[in-house]
């Protein structure tokens, strides 16, 4: 009876007849190896079915071996599936994280370009405050230039004006500004405005451009609320030159407007007439 | 006959299996072990059958079944892998 039982078993387990489920094993095998996803993502499980399926090859028991086979192969299959989605996964969540990084350094440029330029903002606010402080200091200087008149104050004619033109630059109304505040703080004082040309050009014309020029300097003080009546002016053309006409820097210091402050009430004003070039400076 | 030897190894090959498959059942035991923490929620149904499997081997093994009990680890064992990956695969998908 037992004899039987296992006669029966040799003949199920040896006999040669084609298994259904070890061809599906081999199917199953052979789709998994051609798939690149298989091979890049599971090539462990995919040498484990490869082996399984070898096994199931001589395996007396085809069926089973067959199963084992076939489910190694299901095993590669699914973990591959898995460990590629994982994979895209995470290059996306790299690629979203760059893309991240890159609008936030395209923020961080963005900023510091605005931080630049209020940076320049301020750097040029910086540069018209400078100014404004040299050309007080130049006035403040050229004040302190006592002559027996009383005190003189000498602006450049290129400071305060263009070339042959009579309309006072913004560099010189700052200038003159600050003369007014003098005038102010000290109401007693009258002053002549005096203009002068270098020598080029026809006497008439520079004797012409350089009234206009102190007028345009009393007008502009007149605006700022100084009395008329503390101001004279006048044009003196090329005469009294404070340095050679020969040269661009000498012609330069000639083009000038020159104010005369009375240290007393009604001494400029009384002063002015036939100068002599030995009186000035 | 040329079939009668390969048919006598398999046969002494089939009678030798005398003691029980320790080895084997607990692969399989390791192996649902494993695959139990994702498997119960994306593939019960193959999870399940590696259980059932493991079950009816530790049965045979205690019958003396060993042969059947061998069978059914080996089974078991894959049947459990297979499960874990294929709830991998569930997984990674609807993440």
């Amino acid at each position: 009876m037992r004899a039987c039982a296992l006669l029966v078993v040799v003949l199920a387990g040896c006999a040669a007849l084609p298994d259904q489920r070890l061809e599906q094993a081999r199917a199953s095998y052979l789709a998994a190896q051609a798939d690149p996803e298989v091979r890049e993502h599971a090539p462990a499980e995919l040498d484990l079915a490869r082996r399984a399926l070898k096994d199931a090859e001589t395996a007396s028991d085809r069926t089973h071996a067959g199963y084992l086979a076939e489910q190694r192969a299901r095993i590669a299959r699914e973990l591959a599936t898995a460990r590629s989605n994982d994979a895209r996964a995470e290059k996306d969540r790299v690629f979203a994280l760059e893309e991240r990084l890159k609008q936030v350094e395209t923020e961080r440029d963005q900023a510091l370009a605005r931080a630049k330029a209020s940076d320049e903002g301020r750097d040029h606010s910086d540069k018209l405050a400078a100014e404004v402080r040299r050309l007080q200091a130049q006035v403040a200087e050229l004040q302190a230039a006592e002559t027996e008149r009383g005190w003189i104050l000498t602006l450049g004619g290129d400071l305060l004006f263009d070339p042959g033109n009579a309309a006072i630059k913004p560099g010189g109304r700052r200038a003159l500004s600050t003369l007014a505040r003098l005038m102010r703080e000290h109401p007693e004082r009258k002053i002549v405005v005096e203009g002068f040309t270098d020598d080029r050009g026809s006497a008439a014309a520079n004797q012409r451009l350089s009234e206009r020029r102190a007028q345009a300097v009393r007008d502009m003080l007149v605006k700022d609320g100084i009395d008329a009546q503390r101001i004279d002016a006048r044009g003196l053309g090329a005469s009294y030159p404070v340095a050679s006409n020969g040269d661009a820097g000498g012609r330069q210091l000639n083009r000038r407007v020159e104010i005369l402050i009375g240290e007393t009430e009604g001494r400029a004003a009384t002063g002015g007439g036939a100068k002599a070039p030995d009186a000035r400076r | 006959m040329k079939s009668w030897p390969p048919a006598l190894l398999c046969c002494l090959a089939a009678c030798a299996t005398t003691s029980a498959p320790d080895v084997e059942l607990a692969a399989a035991r390791t192996a649902i072990v494993q695959a139990e923490p994702v498997a119960w929620r994306h593939a019960q149904a193959e999870l399940r059958l590696a259980q059932e499997k493991l079950a009816r081997a530790e049965q045979a093994a205690a019958q003396n079944r060993f042969e059947d009990a061998r069978r059914l680890a080996e089974q078991a064992e894959v049947d459990a892998r297979y499960a874990g990956a294929l709830a991998e695969a569930e997984r990674s998908r609807s993440r």
